[in-house]
Parts: C-alpha cells; structure tokens; sequence
C-alpha cells in the first residue's frame, strides 16, 4: 500500500532543501535523477510530494528558531521570529506551524478526496486577469505591512522589478542592461538575488540576537485548537496560491501573511498563518501537474520530463487513481513532517545550536560556497562570482533594511510584466 | 533499502566533476521539450561514456556562452524557430551549423485545438500559443489572410500555460505542438486543423504560410569523423531500443519520427527559412 523507498528519499531530501538556503528542490531533484529514474510513476509522484512537503515543514524550523530562511516560502517566518521575545512564544510558533502545516496539508487533501469530480473546476483559476489582480494586491499589501515607511517600500518593489528586469525576454525579444555580456542574457539568478539581498541581511539582523530557548511542551498545542477555524482559512487561501504558476507557496506564504498581519499584530499568529498556507499551497501546486499536465515550477517541469523518459503521459493515468494511490503515502509523509517539525524541531536543525555567532558565519561562507558551487555546475563560475561582488555592496546597504518587498518583487517581476502585456491584448 | 542507500550516494557523489566524452548542451529551457531531450541523450550515453550534461535553461547563454567555450564533442538540439528570427536580428542567438554537423532531424507541424465545435476558419477568437510569438503568430495571420477571419494572437510564456488559457476558456482557440494538442484532446478538445502538408495549406496552396512546421536538428560540433560515426551509430541504437531514455522519449518514432544523416540539413535549412520575415 505504501511504497517507503521514494517516501524515506523524499523526506530525506525535503530536509536538505528546508535546512539549507540555496539548495532548492530542483537542485536536489537533478542530483537525484539517476535514481529517481528506478521509481515507478507513482512512487515518483510520492518522491516528489514528500520532497515538497517536508521542505515546507522543515523550513520554518531554521527560520523561527534561528532566522535563516531554508527556503523561500519561509521568508515572513524568518522576518516575524526577530519578535518571537521569549521561550513560549517560540514554542508556540513551531508547535503552531508544525501543526498549522499538517492541518493545511491534510485538509487539501481530504476536501479534494471529497469533491473529486470537482477537483477539475480549478482549470478556471488559469486567468490572466485573475493572476494580475491577485498579484498587484499582494505587492500593495507587502509595501503597506512591511515596515513603517511605505513609499519606501513601494520604492524597493521598483527596485526588486528593475533588478528582475536585467536579462533577456523572450516574451518580447528585447533585452535590458545585459552589456552584450551573454551570460546576463539569463537574467540575474533568483538564488543569488534572494541570498544577498535577503538572507545575507536576514543573517546580519539575527547576529547578534540571543538563541531562541525552545521547549517542546505538551500544553502548545492548547494555543493551536482555539484557532482552527483561522487556520481552515489560510489552508484555502494557501490552497489558491498554489495554483499560480511560478508563485505557488511563495504566494501561499506570502498571502496569508500579509493577510494576517492586517489582521493581528501577534508574530506567532502571522508564522503559524503563512506556514499553514504554503503546506496547504505545497498539495495545490500539484494539481495542475496531475489534472492537466501542466507544471507550475521547473521541479514540476522536471517531473514531467522524468516520467515521460519512462514512457508516462501523466494525462494518461487517472486522477482518481493516482490520488488514491498516493493518499497513503501523502498522510505518512504529513505525519512524518509533523514529528520532524515539532518534537524533533530541536534535533533537526541541530546544526543550528552550536555557537551561534560561528554558525552564523559558517552559514554565511556556506552560502558563498553554494552560490559559486551552482555556478559552477551552470558553467557559469565566473559570472556567478562577479555577480555575487556586484551584489555585495547593495547586501551592505540593506543590512538593517526589510527587503521582503524587493525579493517579492523579483521574484514576481517575470510573470507580472507577461501577464500585464497579455492582459492589454485580452482586454 | 538498496536503493535508498544507493540514492544518498548518488546525490552525494553528484558533485564529483569528472573528465567527459562529450558535453550535451541542452539548448532550451530548463523544463521544456529540449531539457527532456537533451535529459534522455545524456542519460543513455552516461552509461558507456563520460557526459557532461549543460542546462543553463536559456538558448541565448546556452549558445553564446557554453557552446562558444566548448573545444570538445558537443551534442545539441537547435530549432528552427530561433534560428529563423535569430538571423532576422530578431532573437539573441543563431547557430552556425555545417552540413556535416547535422546528424538527426525532426520535425512538427502546428495543431489547431478548441474545446467546443468552432471552426477556426470560420469564427474568430483568441489563440493562445508559446513563444517565440514570431512563428505561431505566423500561422494565425496566414489563417486570417486566407480565410478571412481576425483571430488574436495571444502568447503565453510556455505551451503548458498557453493550454491552461484554453482549458480555463481565456482563449478560443490553442496552437501548438503534437505533444501538446494530444494532452489537449485527452481533456476533450477538438483538433481539426494543422501546418503540416496535408493541412491547412491544402484549403489554400498560394498562402505558403499556412504550411509550418517547428523543426529540430541534432548536431554534433567539435567531433571528427571516428566520434561522429560512433555517437551517430549509438544514437541510432538507442532510437530503437525501446529501454533506453531516447527510445522511450520518441517511442521508437511513433510519437517523435526522426531522419538521419547530413541530407538532412537541406530541410532543416528550408524550415528556418520559412520562419523568416
């Protein structure tokens, strides 16, 4: 009934990718091809859940307990434990996230189970007028929650969009700032872009803050239930950001928190909202994939690719039948997720609780080290290299700055430009 | 458990560079049709000799920065579609490719799909399609041209989400590959039309628009004439070995027909030529 190997590499995996920053999912999907490729069709779509899903669980664990974002979707986790003040709090944003993200997960799934001969109606979220207004709200709401000074918030997401505009677009066959430099054609790097410019300065703000003291008590759990109907309601709103392409639990994460944060000035309140939202996110984003065989992420894309070198249009297996093969699987890997995220929150991100400042700074080198490392594996060293120098003096400026609004921005840029020019030929 | 065990290995030995054979440029995107290509041939020649698999994820790095670094054999896809606005001075990339350097070619015509029983020569409506806009929108002004019709072209950034707009009723109407129109018809649309030669160009032969289709090359650089012949041969062998990576990609040629050999270029010559202005 459930198939362990692909579970237990998933899960393996997924903790890689939620610990460290910089080593995404796709990353870890690629190294993993050659053994990947051994799976059945199934087993690889249980691979691959577990791989997402415990990179959403384990994630918040670094980010509240340390304030290094694991992975992206973690940055409003990252930037809220900086007011986690005492040990409670702390205990009650990991119980709460761990338990928000199972309950965020399952609930998709069992709603979906239910409603299997509706599950098809999401084909009416592909909507470019949807997609631009969803997005323009997320960037208004960012620049008026992320600190006090909105226009300069406003003038970070412009900066954020600039950045992002660097390269070359094939959507209109024009480039932008590239200096006939070949290798700037591809645009900056996210990954670069979100280290230096959002966790390098994260790591600078956290320096010198104390360790969290974290106790796993028994009675945390008594927080989360009074606030079950709160969290049903970002699993739906999480539910629906996974649906963006590109976005997925980025926009999950990112809407429940700034949706949140309007709503309640309590930092565990707005981890527990975001963290629910981008593991209920993390179960939508697959949808499509398995639905219609369209990808949302280059991983999803990836998988794709995987199953059609074994021959697999995923079109041509049943939904119904696949959804029920991996339910199992799916619940296992949730409560595996849990644990990993609550009682072993400690045990998982034990590389963490050493001497805080030196692992701050062994972070910091390690980050240096990955950027350059995926440089190197994109034969792209060099660029890398001056890109991260070229970085460096705007990561020192924004030192004590949130720049949650600049990353969100890149991020976003690529899809929002498109969409807005599709949406003047649809109108 | 063998397995696993097998994997955490692979992952943790992945990162030991070693000395290749010969490189495999993936010269598209890093999840589009060209990464599962360029995915199955380093996969297949990874078990008998050293590749070293490049996936920048964008032609215009692929071809003016890894392909102009490499000395040593090279396999790479390259369309049409970019070589043809390439020497436009439209796109950021073209590749100059020899006859001999041509050792594989296929080719795709363009479907047109709709979810409902509109036809497409006679009522009008959006069209969504991928990039590059340049060639799909080619297809729809020929239709326009010949049959009177005012269809929109609307691009989107991939052909996954460009049927999402049709599945979602954004667009009327879906042009795209055979791949794509195939999952397209499994959710119920209807595929009526298409650029191959038995197409749309027969309603109207004066309209050489109407006649499309999306090619790819293999090619091989930086090789003499013992390495062309042995990668040649080995990609021949597994195109038809129904285990192997390409083999199962192409299904033998029931999905993806290609042809072999340097005659081949001709064709590929005449296709980016119509993927001019």
């Amino acid at each position: 009934m459930i198939d362990f190997q692909p579970v237990i590499l998933g899960c393996f995996l997924g903790v890689i990718s939620g610990l460290l920053p910089g080593v995404g999912n796709f990353l870890l999907l690629l190294l993993a091809t050659p053994f990947l490729l051994g799976f059945d069709p199934v087993s690889l779509i249980v691979c691959y859940i577990a791989l997402v899903s415990i990179s959403q669980y384990i994630g918040s664990v670094p980010a509240v307990l340390y304030g290094v974002p694991g992975e992206a979707s973690s940055f409003p986790a990252v930037l809220e434990s900086k007011r986690l003040s005492t040990s409670d709090q702390v205990s009650k944003a990991i119980s709460g996230a761990a338990f928000g993200s199972f309950i965020g997960g399952l609930s998709v799934a069992v709603c979906c189970y239910f409603l299997l001969d509706y599950v098809e109606l999401i084909k009416y979220f592909f909507s470019t007028k949807l997609f631009v207004v969803i997005v323009c709200f997320a960037l208004i709401i960012v620049c008026l929650v992320s600190g006090k000074n909105v226009l300069f918030n406003f003038l970070l997401v412009g900066f954020g969009l600039l950045l992002g505009l660097v390269g070359y677009n094939n959507f209109n066959n024009t480039d932008f700032l590239t200096f006939g430099n070949s290798y700037l054609y591809g645009g900056l790097p996210f990954m670069l872009v979100s280290i230096f410019l959002y966790a390098l300065p994260q790591l600078y703000q956290n320096f010198d803050a104390k360790k969290s003291t974290f106790v796993n008590e028994a009675e945390d759990l008594s927080f989360y239930v009074p606030n079950i109907i709160s969290s049903c309601f970002n699993s739906v709103l999480g539910f629906l950001g996974g649906l963006f392409p590109g976005l997925t639990t980025i926009l999950s994460s990112y809407l429940a928190y700034f949706l949140s944060k309007a709503i309640t000035d309590d930092p565990v309140k707005h981890i527990v909202s975001s963290e629910t939202a981008n593991n209920s996110g993390a179960f939508s984003q697959m949808l499509p994939l398995l639905l219609f065989g369209i990808p949302l992420l280059s991983s999803e894309a990836y998988l794709l690719t995987l199953l059609e070198l074994k021959g697999i249009d995923v079109l041509d297996m049943s939904f119904s039948t696949i959804f029920v093969n991996i339910s199992y699987s799916f619940i296992l890997i949730n409560f595996i997720g849990l644990i990993l995220a609550w009682p072993l929150a400690k045990q998982v991100s034990f590389i963490y609780s050493f001497n805080f400042k030196t692992i701050f700074t062994c972070l910091g080198v390690l980050l240096l080290f990955v950027c350059a490392y995926i440089g190197y594996e994109n034969n792209s060293l060099i660029f890398y290299l001056l890109i991260m120098l070229g970085l460096l003096p705007l990561t020192y400026i924004f030192r004590n700055v949130n720049t949650m609004p600049l990353v969100f921005a890149f991020l976003l840029h690529d899809t929002l430009f498109e969409s807005i020019v599709r949406l003047t030929k649809l109108l | 458990m063998n397995k696993l065990l097998l994997s955490v290995a692979a992952v943790t030995f992945s990162f030991t560079a070693q000395a290749s054979d010969l490189t495999v440029l993936n010269t598209g995107s890093k999840s589009g049709s060209a990464a599962a290509l360029t995915t199955a041939l380093s996969n297949d020649f990874g078990k008998t000799i050293n590749v070293d698999f490049q996936n920048p994820g964008k032609h215009c790095v692929a071809v003016n920065s890894n392909l102009a670094t490499i000395s040593t054999p090279v396999l790479f896809p390259w369309f049409n579609d970019l070589e043809g606005p390439g020497r436009d001075g439209d796109g950021c990339a073209t590749v100059s490719i020899s006859k001999d350097e041509v050792i594989g070619y296929t080719g795709s015509p363009l479907f047109v799909c709709a979810m409902d029983d509109k036809d497409f020569l006679k009522t009008s409506g959006r069209v969504s399609h991928s990039t590059p806009a340049h060639a799909y929108a080619r297809l729809v002004t020929g239709v326009n041209a010949s049959f009177g019709t005012t269809h929109t072209s609307i691009d989107y950034n991939g052909s996954g989400d460009a049927r999402a707009a049709l599945l979602s009723g954004e667009t009327d109407y879906f042009v795209g590959t055979g791949k794509h129109a195939k999952r397209l018809m499994k959710k119920g649309a209807v595929c009526s039309y298409n650029s191959g030669p038995d197409g749309l160009i027969t309603l109207d032969p004066t309209n050489s628009d109407l006649q499309l289709e999306f090619t790819t090359v293999l090619v091989l650089k930086n090789a003499d004439s013992v390495e062309k012949i042995n990668i040649s041969n080995k990609l021949k062998d597994f195109y038809g070995d129904a285990s192997s990576a390409f083999g199962t990609l192409t299904a033998g040629g029931k999905d993806i027909s290609y042809s072999w050999g340097s005659s081949t270029f001709t064709l590929y010559e005449d296709s980016v030529v119509k993927m001019q202005k």
